[in-house]
C-alpha cells in the first residue's frame, strides 16, 4: 500500500465520519421538532379537556344554584306569601296598613317571579328537554317582550325537534345567550338575526345584529371588553368550532360560527 | 522528514488551543468536563517530551530522545479518563455495566504489551499497537452509544453548543480516524506507510484539539441547558 493510498484511505474515512456526524446533528434537529410538535399537540389537548371540566363544573354549579333558589328561596317566599296573606285578612280595621299590606304582597310576588325567572335560566331546562331550536325560540321571545327587540330566527332544513350533541347544543346556546347579551348591552341593536343551518358534517350558526358595532382590533386588545369575545373562544375550543367576526363602527356586527358535526352528532 | 516533523510538532503545540479556552472558561467548568481537563493535562505533559525532543531534533544538538513511552502511556491513561467520563456521561446502567468490562479488558490487553518493555522502558521503541487499536474501537462503540443515548433522550436544545456532543464528535475523528489507518497499518507494516499514518495523527489531533476547545467554549452553555432540563 503507498503512502498516497493510505492518505486517500485516511481522508475517505474521515470524510465518512464528518457526514455522521453533519447527519446526527440533523437527524436530531428534524426529531426534536417532530417532539416539539407532540408536545405541543398534547398540551393543546390537555387545555381542551381542563376547559370542558371547567365548563362542565360551571355547569353543575349553575344547576345547584338554580335547585337551592327554586327549591329553597322559592318555597320560602311561597309560605311567607302565604303566612302573609292570612296576616293581611286580619289587618282589615286600617285603611293604611291595608295599603301597605297590599304592597308589600305584591313585592313578594315579584320577588317569587324574579326567582323562578333566574333559575330558569340559570338552567335551561327547555334546551335539556326540547332541544336548541325551542330554547333559542323561547329565549329570544322573552327577550322580545322584555326589550322590544326584532328577533328573526332561521333554521331552515333543521327541525325543531331534531337533536344534537349536549355539548354542542349547550355551547350554540350559551353563545347565542351572549351575544344577544352584547347586542342589547352595548351595540344597542333593534333588530337582531340568528341563522342555523346544518350541512357539509357542520353546524353553522350565524348572528348579525343593527347595533352600533365596535373595532374589533381595539377590543381584542382590551383584557376587560375582550372577555366576551375569549369566553366564546373558550367554549368553542371544547368543540373543534371556529368563530369569524366581523364589526366596524356603526356598521352592527356579523358573526359566524361553525362546528363539526362529525364525532358529536347523535 | 522534517516537513512531517515540523507538521505533527504544529499538531502537538495545538493542545494549547484547549488549555486556553480551559483558563478562559475555568468558572463555568462542570465535573465531566473537569474529567475531560485531565485528559488536555495528561495530553499536554506528553507533548511538552515531543515538542522539547523535536526542538532538540532542529537544534541540531542529536541530544534528542524517543518519546514513544510517553505515547503508550498516554494511549493508556487517556483511554481511563475518556472510559471514567463517558460512565458519568451514560445514563443506562447496561452500558456502565459495558465500560467497567471493557476497562478489565483493555487493563489485560495493556498487561500484554508489558513483555515488549513498551511500557516498562523510557527508551522503548516498540509502539503498543494493539493497545491503542483496542482503545480505540472501545472509545467508538462508547461515542456512538452516547450519540444514541442524545437522540433518545432529545433533551438538548441546541445540539451544537453542547460541550459532549463535540467532545463525542471529536473524540470519533480522533479514534475513529486512527483505527481506521491503524487497521491497514497492521496490514502493511511498512515503513514508507509510517510517514503518511503519522500525517493523518497529527491531522486528526488537530481536528479532535480544536472540537474538545469547542466543548471547552460552550460550557457556559451547558450550565444554561442543565438549568432549562
Amino acid at each position: 500500500m503507498s503512502d498516497l493510498q493510505l492518505i486517500f484511505l485516511g481522508s475517505s474515512g474521515l470524510i465518512v465520519l464528518i457526514i455522521f456526524s453533519i447527519l446526527f446533528v440533523v437527524y436530531y434537529k428534524q426529531k426534536q421538532a417532530e417532539q416539539k410538535i407532540v408536545v405541543q399537540e398534547l398540551k393543546a389537548e390537555m387545555q381542551r379537556q381542563l376547559l370542558e371540566s371547567s365548563l362542565e363544573v360551571q355547569e353543575v354549579e349553575r344547576r345547584r344554584i338554580a335547585k337551592d333558589l327554586h327549591d329553597e328561596v322559592g318555597a320560602m317566599l311561597s309560605v311567607t306569601k302565604m303566612s302573609f296573606n292570612q296576616l293581611l285578612k286580619k289587618l282589615n280595621t286600617s285603611a293604611e296598613l291595608t295599603e301597605h299590606g297590599k304592597a308589600t304582597k305584591e313585592f313578594l310576588e315579584e320577588s317569587i317571579s324574579q326567582v323562578r325567572r333566574i333559575s330558569r335560566e340559570l338552567v335551561p331546562s327547555t334546551l335539556e328537554d326540547f332541544g336548541l331550536i325551542s330554547a333559542i325560540d323561547e329565549f329570544i321571545q322573552k327577550i322580545h317582550i322584555a326589550s322590544g327587540v326584532l328577533f328573526i330566527f332561521n333554521h331552515e332544513g333543521i327541525e325543531d325537534s331534531e337533536r344534537f350533541d349536549k355539548k354542542i347544543e349547550l355551547t350554540i346556546y350559551r353563545i347565542a345567550q351572549e351575544l344577544v347579551n352584547n347586542s342589547l348591552k352595548h351595540a344597542e341593536a333593534q333588530e337582531i338575526s340568528l341563522k342555523l343551518s346544518a350541512g357539509n358534517s357542520k353546524l353553522t350558526f350565524i348572528f348579525t345584529d343593527n347595533g352600533k358595532g365596535f373595532n374589533l382590533q381595539a377590543v381584542k386588545q382590551d383584557p376587560k371588553s375582550g372577555l366576551g369575545l375569549r369566553n366564546i373562544e373558550s367554549r368553542l375550543s371544547v368543540v373543534d368550532g371556529t368563530f369569524t367576526i366581523k364589526s366596524s363602527i356603526g356598521q352592527g356586527t356579523h358573526t359566524k360560527i361553525e362546528i363539526p358535526l362529525l364525532k358529536h352528532y347523535s | 522528514m522534517n516537513g512531517l516533523m515540523l507538521f505533527s510538532t504544529v499538531s502537538e503545540v495545538s493542545i494549547l488551543i484547549p488549555v486556553a479556552i480551559i483558563l478562559l472558561k475555568r468558572k463555568y467548568l462542570s465535573t465531566e468536563l473537569r474529567i475531560l481537563t485531565a485528559y488536555v493535562v495528561v495530553t499536554l505533559i506528553r507533548n511538552f517530551f515531543g515538542v522539547t525532543s523535536d526542538i532538540l531534533y532542529f537544534a541540531g544538538t542529536g541530544k534528542n530522545f524517543n518519546t514513544l513511552f510517553f505515547y503508550n502511556w498516554h494511549s493508556i491513561i487517556g483511554f481511563y479518563i475518556i472510559a471514567f467520563l463517558y460512565f458519568r456521561l451514560v445514563n443506562h446502567k447496561y452500558w456502565r455495566v459495558f465500560i467497567i468490562v471493557a476497562c478489565c479488558i483493555f487493563t489485560f490487553f495493556s498487561a500484554l504489551e508489558i513483555p515488549s518493555g513498551a511500557i516498562t522502558h523510557i527508551t522503548t521503541g516498540s509502539f503498543n499497537n494493539y493497545t491503542y487499536t483496542a482503545s480505540s474501537l472501545i472509545v467508538l462503540v462508547i461515542v456512538l452509544a452516547y450519540f444514541y443515548q442524545l437522540l433518545q433522550d432529545l433533551k438538548v436544545e441546541n445540539i451544537t453548543k453542547f460541550p459532549y456532543f463535540w467532545v463525542s464528535v471529536g473524540l470519533l475523528f480522533f479514534f475513529g480516524g486512527n483505527l481506521f489507518v491503524n487497521l491497514f497499518l497492521i496490514k502493511a507494516a511498512k515503513s514508507t506507510t509510517q510517514v503518511s499514518w503519522g500525517i493523518i495523527n497529527s491531522a486528526l489531533s488537530i481536528l479532535f484539539h480544536f472540537t474538545i476547545s469547542l466543548a471547552f467554549w460552550y460550557s457556559n452553555s451547558l450550565n444554561n441547558t442543565q438549568q432549562n432540563e
